[in-house]
């Protein structure tokens, strides 16, 4: 399977592995689904699990130490019923899967901690951060312009900045953009805030804008 | 029973439904059809739209759009290689090279039809056996739904092959995050380190939008987007449906019922019944050294498989409030929402409201025929669509769904948050779906922990029920295998690799 199609479609890993094994060797009513069986993979997906699931077990032992501080103590009540013992049932749960793996992932490295692993594993997550702030701007702007607006600016500009230059492109964003406004606040009438703006409008234009976008 | 029928006949009799109905249908087609959306994407932006609609309409939407976006997945698979939805994957493996050998229509109406097969004889299913479930669910105590929802994440675990680890980690990280905020029995704040925001908890709708949508519009966003050739269509749109009537109608049906059985099972879903249906329908064949060179049977075995799933995994929810899978846990929230609470009552109470339900399931499944057989067409335009662009329209719809809860600030923080976490899951192929259900059934399980322990003196309390120590059996004999299963590839991976081999 090419990288493109992952990409687009969004696969795990298993049905990646799924779909490559049956590449090799059709898939048979007992499968082996395991991308871990392949040797040409164990190296970075050994890698990248140790990684991952080390991340994972850090974050488990720093909830772990605050479990003391963050639920209470219910006196004579059953372990079971403390406020504190679920938690640390989901942290086990959470934590213990993730120790084995980073061991295991660790031994089937064969040279040691590869290096290159974060990188793959964080790479493009800088423009993932700016895509998120870009998300953030436009949930903080429709309080300030409303819905309407807010969405006729966001997606040509977002538009604009991955690339999709033109007046075609613009025209067509501004439309998609004011279909989702017309079908979600106007249409079905989704609870989203007013705009500051509103407020400067006359009362019957105002009404109709606080109704309808 | 006729009674019954014309009740929920009349109850579905309306514009509102009706237009439900097509929206559902079509627009689920549509979202199939463009590689990189997906039913999960669509469903987790529409699913607080559908909260102010009625139930019925609300949730026809909803399962229109799993249903559909199932068929809709086949056409870009074919006809470029490139499933539209993960579930279509297998597709590729014999449609594709039927469109390069100059079939594009025969593979793709095909598919229509086996799809057709599947999502019919589902619905069927649904109908007889949602009832027969919901007579037993009576006898379900707390023990026997903790236990049940427990099996569910064993086998959402276990399904996920090469990566259990990581499934457990990830169904762990679920299960905290259902217990951050106030605890609903004593009511004693968990983890909420001083935010007051938090107290609330951390809700499954952000977590649903950002580990699916908004994590799909980031990659969506960075994609290089390749042009794409398509090849012309042409020929008659019913060539395969008469085909698969004449010729493969016991593949369509076989897989059909591996489909069924997979989407009851919890945990499992579309992609191990569609695996275990090709492999089938490769042994049993006459030419097995076809299948993945284009085989009419592969096709059709894939296909009819995957869509007999989305209709079978409402069996649990309908009948005993228990989702399978992801997108059955977003569509438990329309219940709740409604304070329908789905199990043996709800077929007591309103009977309508099921047997309306299934109606309109069973309508989808026509309308979305219909629509394939005359507009495919124009939908291999959806194909060309721009992978980038789309990633604008889905951030631009994330917001409607994440805002449109509560209209609160903290929620969209909470969905990029779970948007960046998805990610890098994405990136690192680690699977999503665990979370999600460890979120849900971690609630489940909680509360029925809670109010077994009244009944509970010894651990063996737990499973001194019939129903619970079957289910406690089946827990035990699927762990027994795994564990079995890993043990023997280690040895044979350590035969292999040893010098004397």
């Amino acid at each position: 399977m090419d990288d493109e199609k992952i990409r687009s479609v969004g696969l795990d890993s298993h049905k990646i592995s799924e779909i490559s094994v049956g590449r090799r060797s059709r898939p048979t009513l007992f499968l082996d689904v395991s991308i871990m069986d392949q040797p040409d993979n164990i190296r970075s997906s050994a890698a990248i699990n140790f990684f991952c699931a080390a991340f994972i077990v850090l974050v488990t032992l720093v909830l772990v130490s605050q479990l003391g501080g963050q639920t209470r103590w219910v006196k004579r009540a059953d372990l079971v019923m403390q406020p504190g013992f679920f938690p640390t049932v989901g942290l086990l749960v959470m934590g213990m899967p993730a120790l084995v793996l980073s061991v295991v992932s660790f031994r089937q490295m064969r040279s040691g901690i590869e290096l290159e692993s974060p990188r793959i594993i964080v790479a493009g997550f800088h423009r993932c951060c700016e895509f998120a702030v870009w998300f953030l701007v436009y949930v903080y702007i429709i309080r300030w312009v409303g819905y309407l607006m807010a969405t006729l600016l966001f997606m040509p500009a977002l538009s604009l900045r991955v690339g999709f230059r033109g007046v075609r492109w613009m025209v067509t964003a501004v439309l998609i953009g004011l279909v989702i406004v017309l079908l979600f606040r106007t249409g079905l009438q989704v609870r989203l805030p007013d705009g500051y703006v509103y407020g400067y409008l006359p009362p019957e234009m105002r009404n109709f804008m606080i109704r309808n976008f | 029973m006729i009674e019954l029928l014309l009740e929920s006949l009349m109850l579905i009799a309306r514009w509102d439904v009706a237009i439900a109905l097509l929206v559902g249908a079509i627009g689920g087609v549509i979202i199939g059809a463009i590689p990189g959306v997906g039913p999960a994407v669509a469903i987790a932006i529409l699913l607080p739209a559908t909260y102010k609609l009625e139930p019925l309409v609300g949730l026809t939407v909803l399962l229109g759009i799993y249903g559909a976006a199932l068929y809709g997945g086949a056409i870009p698979a074919i006809l470029i290689n490139t499933p539209g939805t993960p579930v279509n994957a297998l597709t590729t493996y014999d449609g594709h090279p039927m469109a390069r050998r100059g079939e594009p229509r025969r593979a793709l109406s095909l598919a229509y039809s086996a799809s057709f097969i599947g999502g019919i004889v589902s619905v069927l299913a649904l109908i007889f056996l949602t009832p027969k479930l919901a007579a037993v669910a009576p006898y379900f105590g707390s023990r026997d739904i903790l236990m049940a929802a427990l099996l569910g994440l064993v086998l959402v675990i276990l399904t996920h092959r090469g990566q259990t680890l990581a499934a457990a980690a990830l169904v762990g990280m679920g299960v905290f995050i259902t217990v951050v905020g106030m605890e609903p029995f004593r009511l004693t704040d968990r983890f909420v380190f001083g935010l007051p925001w938090l107290r609330g908890g951390l809700a499954l709708i952000p977590a649903v939008l950002g580990l699916f949508a908004i994590s799909q519009a980031f990659i969506l966003l960075q994609s290089s987007d390749a042009p794409r050739q398509i090849p012309k269509v042409t020929g008659s749109p019913f060539a395969g449906l008469f085909e698969v009537i004449r010729r493969l109608k016991r593949v369509a049906l076989c897989s059909s019922g591996f489909g069924i059985i997979m989407g009851i099972i919890p945990g499992v879903g579309e992609f191990l019944a569609q695996f275990f249906s090709y492999g089938l329908a490769q042994k049993l064949s006459k030419t097995p050294e076809k299948f993945g060179k284009g085989s009419s049977e592969g096709l059709v075995a894939a296909e009819s498989a995957n869509n007999a799933v989305p209709a079978a995994a409402m069996i649990p929810l309908l009948a005993l409030g228990i989702p399978g899978e992801a997108l059955t846990a977003m569509m438990l929230s329309v219940f709740t929402v409604h304070n329908l609470i789905p199990g043996p009552k709800l077929f007591e109470t309103q009977p309508e409201f099921v047997v309306g339900l299934y109606v309109c399931l069973f309508l989808i499944n026509f309308i979305v025929l219909a629509f394939l057989l005359i507009a495919t067409p124009l939908l291999i335009r959806v194909i060309k669509v721009p992978e980038r662009f789309l990633g604008v329209v889905v951030l631009t719809l994330a917001l409607v769904g994440v805002y449109s809860i509560r209209n609160s600030l903290p929620d969209c923080w909470v969905a990029i948050g779970f948007g960046l976490l998805g990610y890098v899951l994405r990136r690192v192929n680690w699977p999503l779906v665990p979370i999600i259900l460890g979120m849900v059934l971690g609630e489940i399980i909680e509360a029925k922990l809670r109010t077994s322990m009244a009944r509970v003196e010894t651990p063996l309390d737990f499973v001194n029920r019939p129903v619970s120590a079957t289910i406690a059996i089946i827990i035990v004999l699927a762990l027994t295998a795994h564990v079995w299963t890993e043990i023997r590839n280690y040895r044979q991976r350590r035969t292999k690799t040893s010098p004397a081999a």
